[in-house]
């Protein structure tokens, strides 16, 4: 949840046009001016307009600073092309605990049944981890909704919501294998009243 | 004090004669069978001798062994000692002259020994004829010289008790006729010659005041009270006495004592009797036949010390001393000089032969009055008027406090120290113990400091026997928790002289003064048993409760018996009887409504014993605590523990059909009467000392096979499951599940207690009292029945220590260090405030006062505890927290500047 803005090279590739300006510092005389920046981009999102002509090439590099382009660039975004980004990425952040569950089961197992201080602290991270996540169950979605992400994710914060259940069950398991589950009579017994007498006895040898 | 010689415990312990030299003294111990000398000076041992006895059937000595020791008057430097049918003679200087025995036979029984100048003379009494047999012996080697027989008149037990010997007389009373018996000294001269003395009234007593080879002084008591002194002087070149009576006027209840001196021309005659808080003093000179120099002294004892016990008259350097021992133990020395009697020495010596002991909490101080009080409101107005009134007096005393300080100092400061001493402190640590010893004197003790606070004497009285010790019943009848009350403590004991009277003392064990209300001599009934009601009746205070003689119980004072024990929680009552030997139990109805002060028992169930003895009971003690009602296992599961309030201990003694002697350990149940555990041990000899607390029962014992002493330890469980977790009945059908294991202790066993807390959380110890004077701690751990043979991984997770049969006893946990008590014949443990901390008190010979932490310290600060470095620290951290507030609030606003 704390990357609620993935940045693989995956979805940056798939988001190439989510910029309202540029600046190339690239200046080269002769140079053809409207320059498309991305020659690489697989969908053709830009759109160059030539402002000025050709043989004013020398006045415009003359007024324009270093970093200046003319060239505007558009920020039309495909509607369709978002909504199914944001699919994608709240299903990401929706089972992103499942995902990391295998990692904690690991974790768990590395700390061992024996009291220490890493384990206790182990058993400790598991417990609160799930726990913030699920009261900041909704600060985790909000991202999506401040990006406009209409319709309904409730299915992905259940979703979320019982991945960390998992990690909590995973944390009770932990705690019951090192012993710190009061489940036996034992651990009962201190609290366990005396047991009132019903019969009194008094007496001794008869002095003779 | 300069030094102190603890003898033996058993019979080569008991003394009985010494004889007083110059440097050292000769003391005869054991029946006659050891002499030994000790030095004035510094307390050593100069030598010890012991009888050579070659019939070794000492074992049965259930015939009571018959002593007599003299110092020969011819040969001062010569001792000869009869002991039964052993004649040996040690000189002063540790050398044994001759030992010889003298022929055994069933009719005749040694009983005279007398001594002249070449021949030890013994007296034997053959019963058959009823002739004295008088056999002459040689002085230097013991050879036989002659004997002679002459009529004899007493059987054998009488002559020991009304017959004593001087030089070479026997002097025997007989009703009311004194008979002078003149045994010849020599071989020529064979006529026994005898003589009589009449009395006014049958005679109790002779003691012979003062013998030497030429004099001699006796004293001779009548019962009517009269007692005549008459002086012996020997005839000239014979054998004979002649006798005199020397006419002083005597009280009934007064004693004699002579010295000499060789400064003074005669004997001086002291005679002492005790009146009321004081003491009367007449010395007076022998001349011949009359008393001259008469002089009175008289001295006031600080506390009634009853009557005379015994008088001892020295003159030291021109010093007349006086030596008494009172009836209530005291040990006293007086002075007397020209200018009258002072006393000059005085020791509680009863404080030796304390039998029962309790303790009280002291009482609250008034600050801690003031808060009990300031939260005892019920309305929330009445509390709020209470809190500031409280506090409004606790600062004007506080004000009252200061401006006593500025205007008188520190002039009573003592008695304010001492005040201070009676008040509880903050942990109730500090307790007053309340002794009762065997002679009738009761003790307030401070635990703090081991100060008297105070003693009572009561002088008729006599305790009640509990098998082969003497036992006094003490109670609380209001304990100290009611801050409005004082609190009382009662003692029951008979009466000295008609063993049919019960006296009940109540007393404040505070100050020990004696409540009237509650003190009596003379109840209506003839007591069988005694103890204390369940339940507090008038102002807190609990009556006592008496089983007479027609099983009838008795409440005193008179309340309604459904007062004073529960009528929801049935009552049984248990009684052993010793000539029976069975225990029988009753059954005590009471009807809430009912209000009859006494009432008949029923006899519900009976047990008793055949070819054995019952030698001993141990009962819990009143103040055990059982907090967890079981043990975690080492898989977590419970094994829950079989606490049956209800349980005594029993032993018993006796001799199989294979003449092995056997000692058999019970635990009974006191309601329905079952035998809950019974162990044997063959060849094993008593005492048995118990503890028996919780779930468990610890015991020890002497191994006769392997000559070492054992302690058992066996632990009752009810299982993995409990029959009713709620209540407890000794008539559920629980049959407990009992672990043992046995264990070689280290040292004998004196005395055995088990430390007590408030709540029973802590662990708890063993305290064991040493024949050689140590108090070891021994955790109880180490006699866990459930220590296993090999140790599985989940015993250790339960905390058990592998068994090992011998109980390793670590110099550490001798918990008197080198401060060593001897003769210890009890232990007693109380609870103090804090849970971790049992108080525990050692009595017998030596007292010893200490306090036990079975579980280590855990709820105090250790003490080097450093406040000084916590404080400091604590109020630099604070400072420094303003300071670097400051400065990053300052460096905040510079770099918002910036």
């Amino acid at each position: 949840m704390s990357n609620q803005y993935p940045t693989n090279a995956n979805s940056v590739r798939l988001t190439p046009s989510r910029r309202k300006w540029f600046i190339d510092l690239q200046i080269r005389k002769n140079e053809r001016l409207p320059v498309t920046t991305n020659e690489n981009s697989l969908t053709t999102t830009t759109v160059t307009t030539t402002t000025q002509l050709n043989n004013n090439n020398n006045n415009n590099l003359l007024l324009s600073p270093i970093g200046y382009n003319e060239q505007r660039v558009s920020d039309v975004i495909t509607q369709d092309d978002d909504e199914h980004l944001l699919a994608r990425r709240s299903w990401d952040i929706a089972l992103q605990p499942i995902k990391q569950l295998p990692m904690n089961i690991v974790l768990a197992w590395m700390a061992g049944n024996s009291f220490s201080l890493m384990s206790i602290m182990i058993v400790v991270m598991l417990f609160m981890k799930p726990i913030q996540a699920i009261f900041s169950l909704s600060s985790a979605f909000a991202s999506l909704e401040q990006e406009g992400l209409v319709g309904n994710i409730w299915l992905h914060k259940i979703m979320y919501f019982l991945g960390n259940l998992t990690h909590l069950a995973l944390a009770l398991y932990k705690c019951q294998s090192m012993g710190l589950l009061p489940t036996y009579n034992s651990d009962w017994i201190a609290f366990a009243d005396q047991q009132t007498q019903m019969e009194t006895s008094l007496g001794g040898m008869i002095y003779s | 004090m300069r030094w102190r010689k603890v003898f033996e415990t058993n019979e080569y312990g008991k003394i009985d004669r010494i004889i007083w030299y110059d440097q050292e003294s000769v003391i005869i111990s054991g029946q006659g069978r050891r002499a030994r000398s000790l030095r004035y000076a510094d307390g050593l041992e100069v030598w010890q001798l012991a009888a050579t006895t070659t019939n070794t059937n000492s074992n049965q000595d259930t015939v009571a062994k018959h002593c007599q020791v003299i110092k020969n008057r011819y040969d001062p430097g010569t001792i000869h000692i009869l002991s039964d049918d052993l004649l040996w003679s040690v000189s002063s200087y540790g050398e044994m002259l001759w030992s010889i025995e003298i022929p055994i036979k069933s009719t005749l029984k040694n009983l005279f020994l007398l001594s002249t100048s070449q021949y030890v003379i013994v007296g034997s009494l053959d019963s058959n004829s009823n002739q004295l047999q008088v056999t002459y012996y040689s002085k230097q080697d013991g050879q036989q010289a002659f004997s002679s027989s002459l009529p004899w008149s007493f059987n054998a037990k009488d002559s020991l008790n009304k017959c004593s010997t001087m030089n070479n007389l026997i002097l025997c009373s007989n009703n009311e006729e004194l008979s002078i018996i003149t045994i010849p000294t020599t071989t020529d001269d064979t006529n026994v010659k005898t003589r009589h003395i009449k009395a006014s009234s049958k005679i109790e007593q002779i003691r012979i005041l003062y013998e030497s080879t030429t004099r001699s002084v006796i004293l001779i008591k009548s019962d009517n009270g009269e007692t005549k002194i008459y002086q012996f002087n020997k005839k000239e070149s014979t054998s004979e006495w002649d006798f005199n009576e020397l006419n002083i006027q005597m009280k009934s209840n007064s004693f004699i004592s002579i010295a000499t001196d060789k400064n003074l021309a005669g004997q001086q005659i002291l005679e002492a009797s005790a009146n009321d808080q004081k003491l009367n003093f007449h010395v007076s000179t022998i001349n011949e036949q009359t008393l001259t120099n008469t002089r009175s002294y008289s001295v006031e004892l600080p506390e009634n010390m009853g009557e005379i016990e015994y008088l001892a008259y020295s003159v030291v350097k021109n010093t007349q001393l006086v030596t008494l021992r009172m009836q209530d133990g005291s040990l006293l020395v007086i002075k007397l000089a020209d200018n009258g009697a002072e006393l000059i020495l005085h020791r509680d010596e009863a404080l030796s032969s304390i039998i029962s002991v309790e303790t009280f909490d002291l009482s609250l101080s008034i600050t801690q009055m003031r808060i009990e009080e300031e939260f005892g409101g019920t309305g929330m107005f009445s509390m709020f008027t209470k809190r500031i009134s409280s506090q409004v007096s606790q600062l004007i005393s506080f004000f009252l406090r200061l401006l006593d300080l500025f205007t008188h100092g520190n002039r009573n400061r003592d008695y304010l120290d001492k005040q201070a001493a009676l008040v509880r402190d903050e942990f109730n640590l500090n307790k007053i113990l309340i002794v009762v010893t065997s002679v009738g004197k009761v003790f307030g003790i401070l635990t703090q400091s081991g100060g008297i606070l105070w003693k009572n004497f009561f002088p008729n009285f006599a305790p009640f026997e509990h098998f082969n010790a003497v036992h006094v019943p003490l109670f609380h009848i209001r304990s100290a928790a009611h801050y409005t009350h004082e609190p009382l403590a009662s003692i029951v004991y008979r009466d000295r002289n008609s063993l049919h009277d019960t006296h009940i003392r109540t007393f404040n064990p505070y100050t020990g003064d004696l409540e009237n209300n509650l003190t009596t001599s003379s109840l209506p009934y003839h007591v069988k048993r005694v103890f204390l009601s369940t339940q507090a009746v008038d102002e807190f205070c609990k009556v006592l409760l008496f089983v007479d003689t027609n099983n009838k119980i008795h409440t005193y004072p008179s309340v309604p018996l459904s007062r004073a024990l529960s009528t929801t929680i049935p009552t049984y009552i248990y009684l052993f009887d010793k000539s029976e030997q069975a225990f029988v139990g009753y059954y005590l109805s009471i009807d809430e409504n009912d209000q009859k002060t006494s009432t008949n028992l029923k006899e519900v169930w009976r047990v008793s014993f055949q070819n054995e003895e019952v030698i001993n009971i141990h009962t819990r003690l009143s103040s055990d605590r059982v907090h967890s009602a079981g043990i975690v296992l080492g898989d977590r599961s419970v094994l829950y523990k079989y606490t049956n309030p209800n349980l005594i201990a029993v032993v018993t003694e006796g001799i199989d059909y294979q003449k092995v002697p056997f000692v058999n350990i019970y635990l009974l149940d006191t309601v329905t009467g079952s035998v809950k555990l019974s162990h044997t041990h063959k060849r094993v000899k008593s005492p048995v000392h118990i503890v028996l607390s919780e779930n468990w029962i610890v015991y020890t014992y002497y191994n006769q096979r392997y000559r070492r002493y054992e302690a058992v330890s066996s632990s009752l469980f009810e299982g993995e499951a409990q029959y009713n977790y709620s209540t407890f009945s000794s008539f559920d059908p629980i049959e407990p599940v009992i672990q043992s294991k046995a264990y070689i202790l280290p040292y004998g066993v004196n005395a055995i207690q088990v430390t007590t807390t408030e709540k029973g959380i802590t662990s708890r110890d063993i305290i064991m009292a040493t024949p050689n004077g140590m108090l070891i701690e021994i955790p109880w751990i180490l006699f866990d029945p459930r220590r296993p043979l090999d140790l599985t991984p989940m015993d250790r997770e339960e905390g058990l220590i592998m068994y090992t049969p011998e109980i390793m006893v670590n110099f550490e946990s001798v918990i008197n260090y080198y401060k060593y008590v001897y003769n210890i014949r009890g232990i007693h443990t109380v609870a103090t405030g804090l849970e971790s901390t049992s108080i525990v008190f050692a009595y017998g010979l030596d007292l010893f006062f200490t306090r036990v932490f079975p579980s280590r310290i855990f709820d105090q600060l250790k003490d080097d505890f450093d406040f000084m470095i916590i404080g400091w620290s604590t109020v630099a951290f604070v400072v420094g927290s303003f300071v670097a507030k400051r400065f990053a609030s300052i460096h905040q606003t510079k770099k918002a500047w910036k």
